[in-house]
């Protein structure tokens, strides 16, 4: 694709395009910036027609973009998930995962740490809604963070805590925080399907290198999932 | 609960290990003492509200029979 858009430049910058040359590239380029990436182009770069020069050239996308970095899965065995060596050249990061654990009890919770701190540094704070009911909680000079709910061992099978997690300007100067967001059932009556917002705070300016979600309690199953994505803010 | 796992960025590569005697001993420590678990607020006001109600009806029945027992004789 990118050798017949680059023919079709040579032919433009000789003159001996069709008459409506512009349109065609721009078809072209439409075209193959919905391909999957090519090796011509630099990450995150998209091809542009520039028009004063009669060329075709990659540019940056100025335009907000999300990539994937890693994804984690559980095994059965572990209660901790590390996303290590976090790449310093995003502006924000998001994880988006689900989640069961096999410890004890039907609902449970994942908590949160950055650059494995697990001193008292964090606080948290959740509201819950469930039928009509709402409810807050929240703790201070924790050694961890509350951040999504999730199922546990005897909730009905296939009941998982699905959820994303936000976390804005992870490099910046700031004290550092996450958002996380889950609804998970664990069972089939009213009330028994929940929403839990959970802001997580962490008593640190420091840059955000990795990130720990660790079970409450017993181990992430072997069908819990979590994606890392990288935000770039755009022009 | 004795493993770990950890996602290199850079790679990819997930790998799982034996926790430390230190996250081992955290673990433990935390199990022990868990974060506090959410209240409903709203059902616990509820519940002090009719436990209030109550006591005001057996004040006000004791305070009926008190005003009885005072009734002059004849």
């Amino acid at each position: 694709m990118v050798r017949e858009v680059d023919a079709i430049s040579e032919d433009i910058t000789l003159g001996t395009a069709s008459p409506d040359p512009e349109s065609t590239i721009e078809a072209l380029i439409k075209a193959h910036n919905n391909l999957p990436r090519d090796t011509d182009l630099s990450d995150g770069q998209l091809l542009s027609w520039n028009a004063s020069e009669g060329v075709l050239e990659g540019v940056d996308n100025g335009a907000y973009a999300v990539e994937k970095i890693a994804t984690a899965s559980g095994t059965g065995a572990s209660g901790t998930i590390t996303f290590a060596s976090i790449p310093q050249t995003y502006r924000h990061l998001q994880i988006v995962g689900s989640a069961r654990l096999d410890g004890a009890g039907a609902a449970s919770v994942v908590l949160l740490r950055f650059n494995g701190d697990s001193s008292a540094n964090y606080d948290w704070q959740l509201l819950r809604g469930n039928d009509t009911t709402v409810l807050a909680s929240a703790a201070v000079a924790q050694n961890a963070g509350r951040i999504l709910g999730a199922t546990a061992v005897t909730a009905p099978a296939n009941e998982y805590g699905n959820g994303t997690i936000d976390i804005p300007d992870y490099t910046g100067p700031q004290l550092k925080s996450a958002r996380g967001n889950s609804v998970y059932r664990y069972g089939t009556s009213v009330g028994e399907l929940r929403i839990e917002d959970f802001g997580a705070w962490w008593d640190s300016v420091a840059a955000i290198t990795s990130v720990s979600l660790v079970a409450n309690s017993g181990n992430f199953t072997s069908d819990t999932v979590f994606d890392l994505y990288g935000i770039k803010a755009g022009a | 609960m004795n493993n770990k796992i950890i996602v290199d960025c850079t790679t990819g590569a997930q790998v799982e290990e034996p926790l430390t005697d230190d996250e081992v001993a955290e673990r433990e420590a935390a199990a022990a003492n868990p974060p506090p678990e959410p209240v409903d607020r709203l059902a616990a006001l509820e519940e002090r509200v009719n436990a209030a109600a109550a006591l005001a009806e057996q004040a006000n029945a004791t305070a009926q029979d008190v005003a009885q027992a005072m009734k002059p004789t004849r």
